[in-house]
């Protein structure tokens, strides 16, 4: 069985172009690069003027073309072991051999890391700075245990503070703080349609599975706050929603509605897709993607900033939250299971998914699968055995469907 | 039996027998609690203000089973049987346990604490990633936040004065665990790696109105040994492994043969924080917490890891670097990478090993550390 291609995603491919080419020329053009990390508020940089470019974007894109193996031997010829997330095994033998399924990044001027995401990225961008021998900014979101407290939003707004006036030095320009609401709104209005992409999946039959979201979704991560990304978005929310007014649905014959827990894998997206569409099973939404949606308050900027960035949709925050998250994301999209992806590479994502697995089973009775791999790194992925494996979970849902019937 | 063999076997028997310890203490006060930390750092001062004591839990060697239905084999020995401890009942004496957040899996094997085991106390310490000014009125607001957790949870009243005194006695025990760490570097100081650990391990696993004493009676004898000249032969110094101090046995063989650790990076013993003098205590440690010298799992805008790293190389003058890193340690695999090549720019030798602790020591180590150790004998003649 075969993908049903939207055709959007032949717009996000042109605006990712030109997006990349973009960055190419910066220099030239008298504009500053700042590396940043995906889940950063790059709301700043847009407002200064300022390029980002994600080297988590790049990482991805080189997983997809299964280059990671011989960047990650690289990293490892430099010294970096192989149980370091494999994004910045990618990234680290790209910088050192140029190698880039997308010619290579532009060199930074700045580079600018949030800890929302892990710890790992403190490390990596310290790598960065070091390398390039550029100055760094780390902004400090500090992990959420319990709820999130007073004190640590006081700390990322006074981060924020601190960061504008770095900006100002990097770029020689002043902060303009009517430009960054104008930003922000673009911003906030993109993270809602963005959002309205995703709930599309609640449909029953869903015109729309993970890997048709994940071809287009680089401009959440690369160009969030400019039209491009607006424009893009609500296409395909447009499209997605002529798909459910005519009848189409991703997978003929739905069966298995199933929710996606952790970073996909970049390598195998159209092989596992068509591997669960074959048995009529359909991803209809995934926690990975909910990272990107910022819930704002344009009248108190600084400090919604400051809550939205701090907890994302399942990292930085404690078990018992993200477990809630989860478990809500399963009953609004009338899902009949849950596939984890226990990360080697990303260990805030991939523990604590067995507590969750328990949890979520016995306050929903919905069953969960869990299997090793990694997001970008084939030589971690057991292609055959994960797939008898997912045959015989979705044929374990069948039976259970069966009996509840 | 001299007085320094029977120090050393008191604290043997600390290290042994913790539970004994805890026992102890709270003998002497039916409202005393007692509470594991994970490492490196956490505010000892504000628990014991409470009359809670603070013991530290740092993995163990005993076989991971149980731990492996709440946690994945991607993270390090010492988060895996940390948890294997708690499964197994060893560590029941305690009620609860403190985490602070020194990386991804401590962080979320606090998160799975909180939520696989309700009948006892779990909390973190939220100390900030980055070392800077900027973050001590963040930290003090988290230190008082805390004390009121405690407060609420034990029913306990934890005074500003009693905090500040609490600094006086941890200070002490700071100060003592410094001038020991540093007598490993003068002629004369002849005590194993294995007996040194355990003195290290046992000041974290008892109180320290009973330590101090037998840590400061300890250095006066060791003193009376040493000179002022420092050690002969082959010193190595180890980087690498912050959060626990390695497989005994690795070290154990670097001094068979014949070399002598006279420097270690662990975050316990030499590196404590200095908790200097100021009005408000939480503010004290805020400040101390940010000041301490540059780790592997916190970002230092201000001072790199490897001029800290170099400034101590030369000061004890040693001769070659042991990297020990355990396995899965992202923070120091990361630093790894950079530290070598820092090293090698500054012409020090130096030899990578990973570990684990259930595992034996990798096979093969004993015979590049002995070329190693060789090397070093050559060249520094």
């Amino acid at each position: 069985m075969k993908i049903k291609k939207y055709k959007t995603a032949a717009l996000s491919k042109e605006i990712m172009k030109k997006y990349y080419e973009s960055t190419r020329t910066a220099h030239a053009e008298g504009k500053k690069v700042v590396w940043s990390t995906a889940l950063a508020p790059a709301e700043f940089f847009w407002t200064m003027d300022l390029v980002p470019v994600f080297p988590e974007n790049h990482a991805a894109t080189c997983g997809a073309y299964r280059m990671t193996p011989d960047l990650s031997d690289v990293a490892e010829q430099d010294g970096l072991s192989r149980d370091v997330c494999s994004y910045v095994r990618a990234d680290w033998g790209s910088r050192l051999t140029g190698d880039s399924p997308l010619g290579g990044l532009p060199k930074p001027d700045f580079v600018f890391c949030a800890n929302n995401s892990c710890q790992t990225v403190t490390k990596w961008y310290e790598e960065l700075s070091r390398f390039f021998n550029v100055p760094m900014f780390q902004l400090d979101t500090v992990y959420n245990f319990g709820e999130v407290t007073q004190h640590s939003i006081d700390y990322i707004v006074k981060q924020f503070k601190e960061l504008i006036v770095v900006l100002e030095e990097v770029t020689g320009k002043e902060f303009d703080m009517e430009r960054f609401r104008e930003v922000m709104r673009i911003s906030h209005e993109t993270t809602k349609v963005w959002n309205e992409v995703l709930e599309m999946g609640r449909h029953k039959p869903s015109p729309i599975t993970l890997s048709d979201i994940l071809i287009v979704m680089g401009p959440i991560v690369c160009l969030r706050g400019t039209e491009d990304a607006l424009r893009l978005f609500t296409a395909m929310r447009d499209e997605a929603q002529e798909r459910v007014d005519n009848g189409i649905a991703a997978v003929d014959n739905e069966k298995f509605r199933l929710i996606w827990d952790n970073i996909p894998l970049w390598y195998a997206l159209r092989t596992l897709t068509e591997q669960l569409m074959s048995h009529g099973g359909v991803i209809v939404g995934a926690t990975y993607l909910y990272h990107w949606c910022f819930d704002l308050d344009e009248d108190n900027l600084l400090e919604s900033m400051a809550r939205a960035y701090t907890a994302t949709m399942t990292l930085n925050l404690g078990i018992r939250q993200k477990s809630d998250k989860i478990q809500n994301l399963l009953t609004r999209f009338n899902a009949d299971g849950l596939i984890i992806h226990s990360n080697r590479s990303c260990k805030p994502d991939a523990l604590g998914s067995l507590d969750i697995q328990r949890r979520i089973y016995e306050n929903t009775k919905i069953p969960s699968l869990l299997f090793e791999a990694d997001h970008t790194d084939y030589r971690s992925y057991a292609e055959g055995p994960v797939a008898t494996r997912i045959e015989a979970f979705l044929e374990s849902l069948e039976n259970s469907k069966k009996v509840n019937a | 039996m001299s007085r320094i063999n029977a120090i050393i076997n008191e604290c043997k028997e600390i290290m042994k027998n913790p539970k004994r310890e805890v026992e102890e203490w709270k003998s002497k006060d039916s409202n005393r609690k007692a509470i594991g930390y994970f490492p490196t750092y956490i505010p000892e001062e504000i628990f014991y203000a409470g009359g809670i004591l603070p013991i530290g839990v740092f993995g163990s060697s005993i076989p991971v089973t149980l731990a492996n239905s709440h946690i994945q084999q991607i993270t390090c020995s010492i988060v895996r049987s940390t948890t294997e401890l708690k499964l197994t009942g060893k560590i029941d004496v305690l009620d609860g346990m403190i985490f602070p957040p020194t990386c991804d899996s401590a962080q979320f094997v606090a998160s799975i604490w909180d939520t696989a085991f309700t009948d006892i106390y779990t909390d973190m310490v939220m100390f900030p990633s980055k070392m800077t000014n900027s973050s001590v009125s963040y930290i003090t607001a988290e230190l008082q936040d805390l004390a009121k957790r405690l407060e609420k949870r034990f029913q306990v009243t934890i005074t500003e004065d009693k905090v500040t005194e609490a600094i006086d006695l941890y200070n002490e025990y700071r100060n003592l665990m410094k001038r020991f760490s540093e007598l490993r570097t003068k002629e004369g100081f002849d005590l194993t790696w294995v007996d040194y650990y355990s003195v290290i391990k046992a000041g974290t696993m008892t109180y320290k109105k009973k330590f101090n004493p037998l840590l400061a009676e300890l250095i006066a004898e060791l003193e009376k040994k040493v000179t002022d000249k420092p050690q002969d032969g082959i010193k190595i110094m180890v980087v690498g492994s912050s959060c626990q101090i390695p497989h005994v046995n690795l070290l154990d063989k670097v001094e068979r043969l014949g070399a002598k650790v006279v420097w270690d990076d662990l975050l316990h013993g030499l590196r404590g924080i200095e908790v200097k003098e100021g009005d408000s205590p939480y503010e004290r440690l805020a400040q101390a917490y940010v000041d301490s010298e540059p780790m592997a799992y916190r970002h230092s805008p201000n001072k790199k890891r490897h001029e800290f790293l170099l400034e101590e190389y030369k000061r004890v003058n040693t001769n070659g670097v042991v990297f020990i890193i355990p396995k899965f340690c992202e923070p120091e695999l990361f630093d790894y990478a950079y530290l070598k090549k820092e090293f090698e720019k500054a012409g020090i030798r130096h030899l990578y090993t990973d570990f684990e602790e259930e595992a034996t020591v990798a096979e093969g180590f004993e015979t590049r550390l002995q070329a190693f150790v060789e090397m070093l004998e050559i060249v520094s003649v």
